[in-house]
């Protein structure tokens, strides 16, 4: 049994890393024969020149690094305020109940537009991206660690009493543990959404970081170079999201 | 007696007729406006940066006033309507074919998640080479954007779907038109709803910011309009009524959702195609 | 079957006849302007709306850009087919990889529009006190950028130069003391100069390099240049018509009442961008401009004479009053 599943998980591996082949050997064809032209679709083969002269001359990983890093410190931040909130709507149970279709509400709201406001108000620079950034992120972590104490079961509340626990000690005890996996789901959110939030905002406000490297190409007018760019943005959120999956399933095992 | 007491509850409760959570929002809102209105008028900001509502207010009602307006509204509507329908179309047909055809769906999950936490807004250079700068890719920024979240709530649904149901479709020979529609679909609803109230968020964002960027018409142009002129006040008035229209249809969503019985935040799933 | 198949090609036949007589409607130029430097870009609204569009027989549809790049590919790839005022650094760039991009005009020459200022109450009296003081302008490799650099060196200071995005975020920089000098471009700002909040304490053009350099272009898809040579001709006129217009007390009362800006304001801003700056020929300090394109990385090397023959076709000289 487990090995057919293996073989069968194997086998779409190589169809689609085949297929992906496949596409850009199309493409390059495509693009060499003049029936794409290479001004929307540079040729493969340019892109990958592209790729290496980025590595050469434009610093990616460290822009990699600024982009992530900012986006650490918006979560950061975010689970530093996100979470004592959260636990506050949950204790306080009026304030739950007012808050949360607001919160669900700004949750699915286009945050991204605010940002103009945000630029007039604090400049053009870290400030911004951090407030955004933080803006997004908080959300989601608010909503799930309330709700994640909401689901502790009463049981478990009912053994904490019965050793005549302080609030203090249930909490730490009790609750947050109950609750862990539920607020690290709103972590995993906000995690996610947030480098989003911080990719788009460096390439539509050209403030470096990855997105900035993609718009300043863009800018230079280099396609086969923004092109690279762009395919950089797509495998550092691929690795990002494999990182952040892994790291759930080893606090769910743990 | 029972009567009695009962009719006595009801007058009581009648005197006190707002709940303590409307309360407290009442409250919220009036405090965050003071807030607001005393940073506006304290000089902390430069003028403008944080404008009294009161300007804002007049500047809505000026621009609701023009017919040039609605005009743009009307475009952004179209533009995100008519993405936002392909968008999730696709993503609803592509998650049932993959959550139907497993294999295909191994192979394809690697793509979508690839491309599904990537933030769109990076391929509006593309969008707007491949469809031209005018509504085309406008929709094609919507589609796209509102693509992710439903095929990835749909494929999610799909994996859900009692294999019983599936069986009985099979066992009575359905086509695949009626499996579409008798079988997978009125499973679907409640996680289709879910990636659709996701999927046109994004692609209210999306049509925006495309825009912002290239266009001719829009509210998201009459926004960057109002920002380089340094008009903020008007600008503010842009953003509300954008915000307003986004709650108004994330409502509509959630009653819809509410309806059907779900209610709540997406999963995971849905949130990564959500970019 | 046969008399009713005879008939209809017989009216395609004529349909076609007809069209290429041009005895149909107008030719439809495809413009694309940017939001910025609103004054420059809407001159052709302007015109438009005095009808010198429609006495040459063209049809205008004009799509705004934030500015850039997206304007410029909008031509390349052929959703457009003229962009007004685009950087002449891009449109070198996008030649020498051989995009189909070709110039037909300049579009301003030297930076009188371009401004630094500082808000009223700043120490800085000059200039020339700008040393170690921070000075905005918008992007790495803009104009403003190359401006910015060629005025300190001019004046002999060293300010520390920084990128603060467009004029409106530059403001508010200023404004709450991020940014001790900011950057404008007429007719942005120009009524806050008037009321006496900021003051400007150098322009673009106060550095003779920066006066003789076409910084922004008009420019073409190359193949709807070749098909529609005489369309672009007739655009260029109608576009300085509208030039000249906007210029006139008319056009400013126009420009005022439909951007909602005071006359006084509107009145200050030839000050700024005067008509000769934005005439169509000739184009200027190509040389210093592909040395610039060559350090900035949007040029390999500079274009030969070939090349810039090849590129710059200017369809139209207007003569200057």
């Amino acid at each position: 049994m487990r090995t057919g599943i293996m073989r069968a998980g194997t086998r779409a591996l190589i169809v689609g890393l085949g297929s992906l082949a496949v596409l850009i050997g199309l493409a390059q064809v495509a693009v060499s024969a003049g029936w794409i032209s290479r001004f929307i679709l540079p040729a493969p083969t340019e892109i990958w020149t592209a790729m290496l002269e980025l590595f050469a001359e434009e610093h990616p990983l460290q822009a990699a690094i600024a982009t992530v890093g900012r986006t650490l410190s918006a979560i950061g931040l975010a689970i530093a305020i996100g979470v004592p909130c959260g636990w506050a709507l949950w204790r306080y149970r009026t304030a739950g109940r007012a808050y949360e279709g607001w919160l669900g509400a700004l949750f699915a709201s286009p945050k991204l537009l605010l940002y103009p406001l945000f630029l007039v108000m604090m400049g053009r620079g870290f400030g911004t991206l951090l407030v955004m950034g933080w803006l997004t992120a908080v959300i989601p972590i608010v909503l799930k660690t309330r709700e994640g104490l909401v689901s502790v079961p009463p049981v478990l509340i009912r053994v904490g009493r019965s050793f005549n626990l302080t609030d203090r000690q249930m909490l730490w005890k009790i609750l947050l543990p109950s609750a862990a996996p539920v607020i690290f789901t709103g972590i995993r959110l906000s995690v996610i959404y947030t480098l989003i939030a911080i990719i788009a905002l460096e390439f539509l406000l050209n403030l470096g970081g990855l997105g900035g490297l993609v718009d300043n190409l863009y800018d230079r007018y280099d396609i086969p170079g923004t092109y690279a760019a762009i395919v950089l943005v797509l495998i550092l959120s691929i690795v990002y999201f494999r990182i952040v999956e892994r790291i759930q399933a080893w606090l769910r095992s743990s | 007696m029972a009567e009695v007491e009962l009719a006595m509850r009801i007058r009581k409760s009648g005197e006190t007729r707002l709940r303590p959570e409307t309360r407290l929002q009442i409250a919220t809102v009036a405090g965050v406006w003071i807030l607001w209105e005393a940073l506006a008028w304290s000089g902390l900001f430069y003028r403008d940066i944080v404008p009294s509502s009161f300007k804002v207010i007049v500047a809505m009602g000026r621009l609701l006033a023009t017919g040039a307006f609605y005009g743009h509204l009307g475009t952004t509507a179209y533009e995100v309507l008519v993405g936002f329908a392909i968008g999730a179309a696709a993503g609803v047909l592509l998650g049932i074919l993959f959550g139907a055809r497993p294999f295909l769906g191994r192979v394809m999950n690697g793509y979508i998640l690839a491309l599904a936490p990537a933030p769109k807004v990076i391929f509006l250079p593309v969008l707007m080479t491949a469809f031209g700068i005018g509504v085309g890719s406008k929709i094609a920024m919507a589609a796209l954007s509102a693509f992710f979240p439903t095929v990835l709530s749909t494929a999610a649904g799909m994996a859900l779907i009692n294999p019983t149901l599936i069986k009985v479709g099979h066992s009575f020979n359905a086509t695949a038109v009626q499996m579409v529609t008798r079988i997978y679909l009125p499973a679907l609803v409640l996680p289709v709803i879910s990636g659709l109230r996701l999927g046109l968020g994004v692609a209210i964002v999306g049509t925006l910011i495309a825009e912002i960027k290239l266009s001719n018409a829009g509210l998201g142009f009459i926004a960057i309009q109002y920002y380089e002129r340094f008009r903020i006040p008007e600008m503010y008035a842009v953003i509300v009524i954008i915000f307003m229209l986004a709650a108004a249809a994330n409502w509509l969503m959630t009653r819809l959702s509410d309806r059907l019985g779900r209610h709540g935040m997406p999963s995971s799933a849905e949130i990564s195609g959500a970019a | 079957m046969k008399t009713c198949k005879a008939l209809c090609l017989g009216a395609a036949a004529a349909m076609v006849a007809l069209s290429a007589s041009g005895a149909f409607a107008e030719d439809l130029v495809r413009l694309i302007s940017n939001h910025k430097g609103d004054w420059s870009t809407v001159m052709p609204l302007l015109g438009e709306q005095q009808g010198y569009f429609k006495a040459e027989n063209i049809k205008l549809d004009i799509t705004w850009s934030a500015g850039g790049s997206d304007a410029q590919q909008a031509i390349i790839t052929g959703a457009g087919d003229i962009v007004i005022q685009t950087g002449t650094l891009g449109v070198l760039s996008a030649y020498e990889k051989g995009a189909p991009i070709r110039i037909i005009g300049a579009a301003m020459t030297g930076s009188g529009g371009l401004f630094w200022y500082v808000p009223k109450d700043s120490p800085i009296k000059s200039f020339k006190e700008a040393d170690g003081k921070t000075m905005g302008f918008s992007r790495p490799g803009s104009s403003t950028d190359l401006v910015s650099s060629a005025l300190a060196k001019h004046f002999g200071v060293n300010p520390k130069r920084l990128p603060t995005g467009t004029p409106t975020a530059t403001l508010t920089q200023v404004m709450s003391g991020q940014i001790d000098i900011g950057w404008s471009s007429a007719p942005v700002l120009l009524d806050k100069i008037s009321s006496g909040e900021i003051r400007v304490i150098v322009q673009g053009d106060d550095a003779p390099d920066v006066r003789e350099q076409t910084i922004r272009v008009d420019a073409v898809n190359a193949n709807w240049l070749k098909a529609h040579r005489d369309v672009a001709t007739r655009f260029m006129r109608a576009m300085w018509k509208s030039y000249e217009y906007t210029y006139s007390e008319q056009g400013m009362k126009d420009y005022s009442k439909m951007f909602d800006i005071k006359m006084d304001v509107v009145k200050a801003i030839p000050k700024y961008a005067t008509l000769e700056a934005q005439a169509f020929w000739p184009i200027k300090g190509l040389d210093q401009t592909m040395k610039e394109a060559v350090q900035t990385k949007r040029l390999k090397k500079p274009l030969t004479q070939k090349q810039l023959d090849d590129l710059i076709q200017v369809v139209y000289k207007p003569k200057l009053k």
